[in-house]
C-alpha cells in the first residue's frame, strides 16, 4: 500500500487544525508535497501555533493510516475525501472552506443531489414547528433537506422530510460516534438509514462550542439556499445565514410575530435585506428556478359541507381553541367536536398543542 | 367464674366475631389480656378498671384472665372496652349472665364510665346481622350510622351503668329508629356550580360525559385556566348513588373514621383531593393498622389529583391496579385486607413545567428535555387507564365579562342521571355501574359498531396516528355519548366526538 491523496486528506483530518489553516497550506503545496516535506514546511510556516501541528507529525505513519481506515470501514463509517470525486462542486468552493474529509453514514450519493437547508432555533414555538414541518414537507420532493439534527426546528424539518418519503442530510458538529442531543438519537439513526449523516470531525471527537458554528458552513455550503424558520437574536441559525450569504447562497426567512422574542432574529434578517421573506414553498421554488406544477395543491375544500366550511373559513385567520370556535360561530360544542373530527380526518385541519386547531398544510 | 361476651372486630371492611372470655380465680391479683391485643387494647384494661369503679361497681382484685378469641388474629382499636367491662362484671357476679348471650357489645369506655363512639360501626353491624345476631349494643355517638341498617335492633347506650342496669332488667336502653336509605339527597356546595363557569365549553362537555360514564379524565392546560375550579364543580353533576353504592361507600368511611357522626351516612359521592405530597400508603391504604387510603375513600366517587406530574412516580403507579380492578389488596406480614376502590380519576396538569406551552397568551420557556422529563412521569400503563384527555385554554376577557349565564349544574345533572340510569339497567347483575368500568368482553356486547362506524374508526386510527390503546377508550366514551343522547346504538357522530378526547395519545407517541 502506498500513500495517495485520499489518505493524505484523511491524515489531515486527524489533527485538530482548523480547516481554514489546512486550506491555506493546501493553497501553497500539493497534498503529496506536504506529506513528503511535512517537517520542513511546518517548521518554516507562519501558520498557527506549532503545538497544533504535533498531532499531524504523530499520525504521519502509513501503517497507522491504513489500519485506522480499515477499522472505520469495519464499523460502517464511510470516509469521503476531496480526492475521491464525491464532493459536490459547490462544497469545493473557496468561500466554503471545504473540509479535507467527510466521515459519513448512509447514502453518500445524496451529496450530489440538489440540497436545501432548513435551520432554526432549538427552542421553537408552535408556529415555528408548524412552519418547519410545512416547508420541509413541501420542499422535499424537489430538494434533499439539509440540517443539523438538533432539537427544535432542525429536527422537525428532517423528521417531516422523512415522513414524506423525502431525503435528508444531517451535518454534525461532533464525531459520528458522539452524537448529541440524546433526545434525537432515534432521528439520527433514521437519517443514517434513510438519508445521510456527515461530519468533518473524526468519529470519536466530542462537540465543542466552536464545532457547531464551524459545521454550519457545510450546511449552507451544500445547499442551493437556506431557510431560517425561527431564530432569536443570537441564534446559531443566524451564523448559518451569514455564512450562506458569504457563500453566495440564497437566504430565506419565515417572518414571525413582532412581539415574539423567538422571531426577532429572522425578522431582523429580513429587515436588513439579508434574507428574502417567504410565505410559501412556491416563493422558494420560483426564486431558485425550479419547475413545479402550480396546480399541484390538493383541493380538499370542495368536499366540505356547510358547517365544515364555516370552521374552515374561520381557521384561515389562524389557529383557535375549540372553545373560541364555539363562541365565534355560535355552534354547539357537541356539534363542533364532530365537525372537527371530520375535518381532521379529511386532513383539512389538524390539532396542535393545547387543543388549538389550525389548517393543515 | 367464667363469662362469655360477644363482640365483633374489623378486618378490611368486614367484621368477624370475637368472643371475650373472662375468668376470675383466686390467686395473686393480676390481669392478663390474651388474644394478640394491640397497644390500644392493652390499655383497655386500665380504662375498664376506672370505668367500672366510676360506674358504681367494684373492680375486684383477683387473678383475672381476659381472652379474646380467636386468639390468632390481632385485635385492634378500643371497641372491646365495653365487652371486656361487661365480661368482668359478669364473671365477678355483679351482673347476671342470663341476658349476655342475646347481645353483641361494641364501644369504647371513658374513665367515668361513659360510652364513646368507635369507627367501623356500620360494617360491624352488617357482619353481625349476617351471622344472625340482631341485638346490638352500640355507643350513642354511633346511632346515626346504625339507623340505616335494616332488620337490626340497635341499642344506643350512653354509659356502662346504663348497659349493666339493662342487662339486669332494671332499665331500658332506647333502640335506634330506622331511617330509610332512599330519598337521600345529593348535597353539594352551592358555590361550585357550572353556571358560574364561563366559556370552557369543551371542558364542561367532557366533564359531563365523564360524570355520566364514570370515565377517568385528564385536564391539561396552562395555570389559571380553571382546571381546579372545573374539577370542584364536578360533584354537582355526578349522578345520585344507588342504595348499594351508598352502603359500600359508608362502610369504608365508617372503617376509616371519616364519617360525619351526625349524618351517619355518605349520601353523596365522595370527592377526595389529596395533595401531591401524599405518601404511597396514604393514597393506597395500609399502615401498621391497615386503614383505607384516599383511593378507597373515593370509592364510588371522585379522586382528584391536581398537578398530576408533581406526584411521585411511585405513588402514581400504585393507582394502576386499583384503576383496573376497582379494589386494592393490602398485604402485610400479619394480615391481608381488601378495600374497594372503584373511583373516577380526575387529574389536571400543565402542558409543560412552565405551563405556557401552546398558550395563546404567553411564551413557553421550557427546553425540550424539560418537557420530555415532565411528561415522562405519566407512564404508558397509567395513561392507558385514562379514558379522556382534554385541553383547557385560557378564558378570554369577553368570556368572563359576558352576561350570559351558562347552563346550571342541575340541568346537566338531569342528563347525566338519565344516562346513568340506562347504564344501571344495562349492567344489571354484572357488578359494575358505569361504562367506564366495562371490560373488553363487555365492550364486545354493548359497543357494537355499524359498518359505517367501523370505517370511521379505521380511518381515524390510520390518519390521526392513534395507538391500539386508544381504541377501547374511544369506544367506551362513544358508548356514554350515545347514552347521553339516549341512543341505543353508537352512531358515527358519537365516535367522532369521542375521538376528540384522545389528544395526549398523539403527543406521547410523537
Amino acid at each position: 500500500m502506498s500513500i495517495n491523496e485520499s489518505k493524505i486528506y484523511y491524515w489531515l483530518s486527524l489533527s485538530s487544525i482548523s480547516p481554514r489553516t489546512i486550506n491555506k497550506i493546501l493553497e501553497q503545496y500539493s497534498p503529496l508535497e506536504f506529506w513528503n516535506d511535512c517537517e520542513t514546511i511546518l517548521r518554516t510556516t507562519s501558520l498557527g501555533k506549532r503545538d497544533s501541528f504535533k498531532a499531524l507529525k504523530q499520525f504521519r505513519n502509513e501503517d497507522y493510516i491504513d489500519s485506522s481506515l480499515a477499522a472505520l470501514a469495519k464499523k460502517g463509517i464511510g470516509v469521503a475525501t476531496r480526492a475521491g470525486g464525491r464532493f459536490p462542486e459547490r462544497l469545493m468552493q473557496r468561500e466554503v472552506d471545504p473540509p479535507a474529509v467527510l466521515y459519513y453514514r448512509g447514502d453518500i450519493n445524496l451529496l450530489s443531489t440538489r440540497c436545501f437547508a432548513i435551520v432554526g432555533t432549538r427552542h421553537s414555538s408552535q408556529y415555528g414547528e408548524n412552519a418547519a414541518k410545512k416547508f420541509a414537507k413541501e420542499l422535499s420532493p424537489y430538494f434533499t433537506i439539509v440540517s443539523g439534527l438538533a432539537m427544535g426546528i432542525d429536527g422537525y424539518a428532517q423528521r417531516a422530510a422523512l415522513s414524506e418519503g423525502g431525503k435528508t442530510i444531517g451535518v454534525l458538529g461532533s464525531g459520528i460516534n458522539c452524537f448529541t442531543p440524546a433526545c434525537n438519537e432515534s432521528l439520527f439513526e433514521e437519517v443514517c438509514e434513510k438519508g445521510l449523516v456527515i461530519t468533518e470531525y473524526p468519529p470519536d471527537r466530542f462537540a465543542t462550542k466552536y464545532t457547531f458554528p464551524e459545521r454550519n458552513r457545510i450546511i449552507s455550503g451544500l445547499s442551493d439556499g437556506v431557510l431560517v424558520v425561527e431564530a432569536k437574536d443570537k441564534s446559531g441559525a443566524l451564523i448559518t445565514a451569514d455564512l450562506a450569504n458569504s457563500q453566495n447562497r440564497e437566504v430565506y426567512a419565515v417572518p414571525g410575530n413582532i412581539d415574539r422574542m423567538g422571531a426577532s432574529g429572522t425578522n431582523a434578517l429580513i429587515s436588513r435585506g439579508e434574507a428574502k421573506l417567504v410565505m410559501s414553498y412556491k416563493d422558494i421554488l420560483h426564486d431558485l428556478n425550479v419547475d413545479f406544477d402550480e396546480n399541484n395543491t390538493k383541493n380538499r375544500v370542495a368536499t366540505l359541507d356547510n358547517s365544515e366550511l364555516k370552521v374552515y373559513n374561520l381557521l384561515q385567520n389562524g389557529g383557535l381553541h375549540a372553545d373560541e370556535i364555539c363562541l365565534k360561530l355560535g355552534m354547539n360544542i357537541v356539534e363542533l367536536t364532530t365537525v372537527l373530527t371530520t375535518l381532521e380526518l379529511k386532513q383539512v385541519i389538524k390539532k396542535t398543542l393545547a387543543s388549538t386547531y389550525c389548517l393543515a398544510e | 367464674m367464667l363469662s362469655k361476651v360477644r363482640s365483633f372486630g374489623l378486618r378490611g371492611i368486614d367484621g368477624y366475631e370475637v368472643c371475650i372470655e373472662t375468668d376470675v380465680s383466686n390467686g395473686m391479683p393480676s390481669v392478663d389480656v390474651l388474644g394478640l391485643p394491640d397497644a390500644v387494647n392493652r390499655e383497655s384494661i386500665k380504662r375498664v378498671e376506672s370505668a367500672i369503679k366510676n360506674s358504681g361497681f367494684k373492680f375486684i382484685h383477683k387473678k383475672l384472665t381476659v381472652n379474646m378469641a380467636p386468639a390468632d388474629i390481632k385485635k385492634e382499636g378500643p371497641l372491646y372496652d365495653l365487652p371486656i367491662a361487661i365480661g368482668i362484671l359478669a364473671s365477678t357476679e355483679q351482673i347476671s349472665q342470663s341476658q349476655l348471650e342475646k347481645f353483641v357489645f361494641l364501644g369504647e369506655l371513658s374513665l367515668d364510665g361513659n360510652l364513646r363512639g368507635v369507627r367501623g360501626i356500620m360494617p360491624l353491624i352488617i357482619s353481625a346481622l349476617d351471622k344472625g345476631y340482631d341485638n346490638i349494643i352500640i355507643p350513642k355517638d354511633n346511632e346515626a350510622e346504625a339507623a340505616y341498617i335494616n332488620g337490626v335492633t340497635a341499642y344506643a347506650a350512653t354509659s356502662l351503668s346504663e348497659v349493666a342496669a339493662f342487662l339486669c332488667g332494671n332499665g331500658e336502653i332506647p333502640t335506634v329508629g330506622q331511617r330509610p336509605l332512599s330519598g337521600m339527597t345529593h348535597r353539594t356546595s352551592p358555590e361550585n356550580d357550572f353556571k358560574y363557569v364561563k366559556g370552557q365549553f369543551t371542558a364542561k362537555r367532557a366533564l359531563e360525559i365523564a360524570a355520566a360514564g364514570g370515565h377517568n379524565i385528564l385536564m391539561i392546560g396552562p395555570p389559571g385556566t380553571g382546571k381546579t375550579m372545573l374539577a370542584k364543580c364536578l360533584p354537582s353533576i355526578l349522578p345520585d348513588m344507588s342504595l348499594e353504592e351508598i352502603l359500600e361507600t359508608t362502610k369504608i368511611h365508617s372503617v376509616a373514621g371519616t364519617l360525619d357522626s351526625k349524618a351517619g351516612i355518605v349520601g353523596s359521592r365522595p370527592f377526595r383531593s389529596p395533595h401531591h405530597t401524599v405518601s404511597n400508603v396514604a393514597l393506597s391504604g395500609g399502615g401498621a393498622n391497615a386503614r383505607p387510603g384516599e383511593i378507597s375513600l373515593a370509592h364510588n366517587g371522585v379522586l382528584f389529583l391536581d398537578e398530576l406530574p408533581e406526584y411521585p412516580r411511585q405513588v402514581l403507579e400504585t393507582l394502576r391496579q386499583p384503576l383496573e380492578d376497582g379494589s386494592i389488596v393490602i398485604s402485610r406480614a400479619s394480615m391481608k385486607v381488601e378495600y374497594p376502590a372503584n373511583f373516577m380519576l380526575v387529574a389536571s396538569m400543565n402542558p409543560c413545567p412552565c405551563g405556557n406551552l401552546g398558550s395563546s397568551v404567553k411564551e413557553c420557556t421550557c427546553t425540550q428535555s424539560q418537557r420530555t422529563k415532565y411528561l415522562s412521569k405519566l407512564s404508558g400503563p397509567l395513561m392507558d387507564r385514562i379514558d379522556m384527555h382534554i385541553e383547557v385554554d385560557n378564558v378570554t376577557y369577553s368570556d368572563i365579562s359576558s352576561a350570559e349565564t351558562a347552563e346550571s349544574s342541575a340541568e346537566i345533572k338531569k342528563r347525566v342521571d338519565r344516562a346513568r340510569k340506562i347504564q344501571t339497567e344495562r349492567f344489571m347483575g354484572t357488578g359494575i355501574h358505569a361504562n367506564g368500568n366495562m371490560t373488553n368482553r363487555m365492550q364486545k356486547t354493548f359497543c357494537k359498531l355499524s359498518p359505517d362506524c367501523n370505517k370511521l374508526m379505521e380511518v381515524a386510527f390510520d390518519k390521526l396516528g392513534f395507538s391500539a390503546r386508544g381504541y377501547n377508550r374511544v369506544l367506551k366514551v362513544a358508548r356514554t355519548i350515545a347514552d347521553l343522547e339516549e341512543s341505543e346504538n353508537i352512531k358515527s357522530n358519537h365516535i367522532a366526538e369521542a375521538i376528540q378526547y384522545r389528544s395526549l395519545d398523539r403527543q406521547l407517541d410523537e
